[in-house]
């Protein structure tokens, strides 16, 4: 179930967009600075935003999904509880995945930015979506949250995930590294040989492929593992 | 329109020729017809609403006084040039033309207009990733989901005053400032802006007026 982007351009103002590229079923990263056009990638890769010229297809998939940086534009439930169930959840087992048991009742204007991303991503996880498009969603987590969601996304086992991030250091093991660069979506190809190329790379991993370290994946772990790694 | 100052000028001036008088109307008409990316600015989602409203209000004032008609044209006519004005706002121009106008009194206002304009370009940004959450949801905008869509609107616009607030302490503000404006009016800032005083002289002494004065 591929999602294909054909000779695809997106102008708003000065910013342009252009994007040629097959997305493939797995965990896609796509990388890039602030600004750099990855919210804009991700919006038409999920098709809330039509392209100016070129198409977006994937044919077999059923379902896409897009989670927003900020959770709160995602709220439509005054409680935690309703806010479960418009996703079609179940609220008991949405709020203990995310620590959040017994405050069903509350009202979802009292949770903090942190909390209301980890039941918004709780929800959006739990979600059977063909296509999965997440736009910076280690935004406002801690370190401990980052590895749940970094786990959980590694759990998923069918369909596309598309991480839009620039996060440098929680990521999940992924399958293929993209870039955004100069506004234009740039392929690495499949990791690991993708992590050779990924020139938008975090420092310490662009410091362990100079010194012939390449990690099997760009996760922490096995950052860690190759950082361990010993010379042959 | 590249001076914001003759740009502000003459949107006020046509409003004005569009509310005295139908002739005004068809005339700023007219004159938003020549403006650049005029059909732009009907694009957005509040335009729609603000047209809605008018109508309401046209229908009743048509049944209770028989003005409707005169009226629903003179508020489009209106609405028209508001939206331009809104859609080729440039973040900062409130701010230079009140300083330019009131000196060191134009600084508060012109920070609170600028203020207020982000609040409006937030609010329009607001409305469309809530659509769009609703839409992934496949949930209607229904009164169920109204309650929480607007306290979101609320909680945000309170959440970034918070934060615009800690922004400007941390930056030592407490009230005035100084701002040095510099415009760079062209021929056309000026033809716009004759052209427009020219539309409400027109609108304030209708033309079959003019004429018998002639005679």
């Amino acid at each position: 179930m591929p999602l294909v982007f054909e000779d695809v351009s997106y102008t708003r103002d000065q910013f342009r967009l252009t994007a040629n590229g097959i997305f493939e079923e797995g965990v896609h990263l796509v990388s890039g600075k602030v600004g750099s056009g990855k919210s804009t990638l991700a919006f038409i890769a999920s098709g809330l935003v039509r392209p100016g010229t070129g198409v977006v297809h994937g044919n077999q998939i059923r379902k896409s999904l897009l989670s927003m940086q900020f959770p709160e534009y995602h709220t439509t439930g005054i409680t935690l509880q309703e806010e479960v169930r418009s996703w079609g959840l179940d609220p008991e087992e949405i709020l203990e995945s995310t620590r959040l048991s017994g405050r069903g009742e509350q009202d979802v204007s009292v949770l903090s930015r942190g909390e209301l991303k980890r039941l918004h991503l709780g929800c959006v996880l739990s979600c059977d979506a063909d296509l999965l498009v997440l736009d910076e969603p280690f935004s406002a987590l801690d370190c401990r949250e980052k590895r749940v969601i970094c786990r959980r996304i590694a759990e998923r086992n069918h369909g596309i995930v598309i991480i839009c991030t620039h996060e440098q250091t929680w990521l999940p093991p992924v399958d293929f590294i993209w870039e955004m660069k100069n506004g234009s979506l740039v392929s690495c190809g499949r990791v690991p040989g993708a992590i050779t190329r990924w020139s938008l790379a975090p420092r310490h991993i662009r410091e362990l492929v100079e010194q012939g370290l390449v990690p099997r994946n760009i996760s922490p772990e096995a950052v860690m593992e190759a950082t361990c790694r010993t010379r042959e | 329109m590249q001076d914001p100052r003759i740009r502000i000028f003459v949107i006020i001036v046509l409003s004005v020729a569009a509310f005295i008088s139908l002739a005004g109307a068809a005339f700023a008409f007219l004159y938003w017809l020549c403006l650049p990316g005029r059909f732009r600015c009907i694009r957005r989602p509040a335009a729609l609403l603000f047209f809605s409203m008018i109508i309401v209000v046209s229908v009743i004032s048509e049944y209770t006084s028989g003005n409707g008609f005169s009226y629903f044209i003179r508020m489009t006519v209106i609405l028209l040039l508001a939206l331009y004005a809104y859609t080729v706002y440039i973040p900062g121009e409130f701010f230079r033309v009140s300083v330019w106008l009131f000196g060191k009194r134009g600084f508060d206002p012109g920070l609170i207009a600028e203020m207020s304009m982000e609040a409006l370009n937030d609010l329009e940004d607001d409305s469309s990733n809530i659509r769009i959450a609703l839409r992934q949801k496949e949930v209607p905008l229904g009164f169920s989901t109204l309650v929480p869509v607007i306290g979101m609107f609320v909680l945000n616009q309170i959440s970034r005053a918070y934060d615009q607030a800690d922004l400007l302490t941390v930056r030592g503000y407490t009230n005035g400032g100084t701002l040095c404006p510099d415009f760079h009016p062209g021929i056309r800032d000026y033809f716009s802006g004759i052209v427009a005083i020219c539309i409400l002289f027109l609108a304030i002494f209708p033309i079959r007026d003019i004429f018998i004065l002639l005679h």
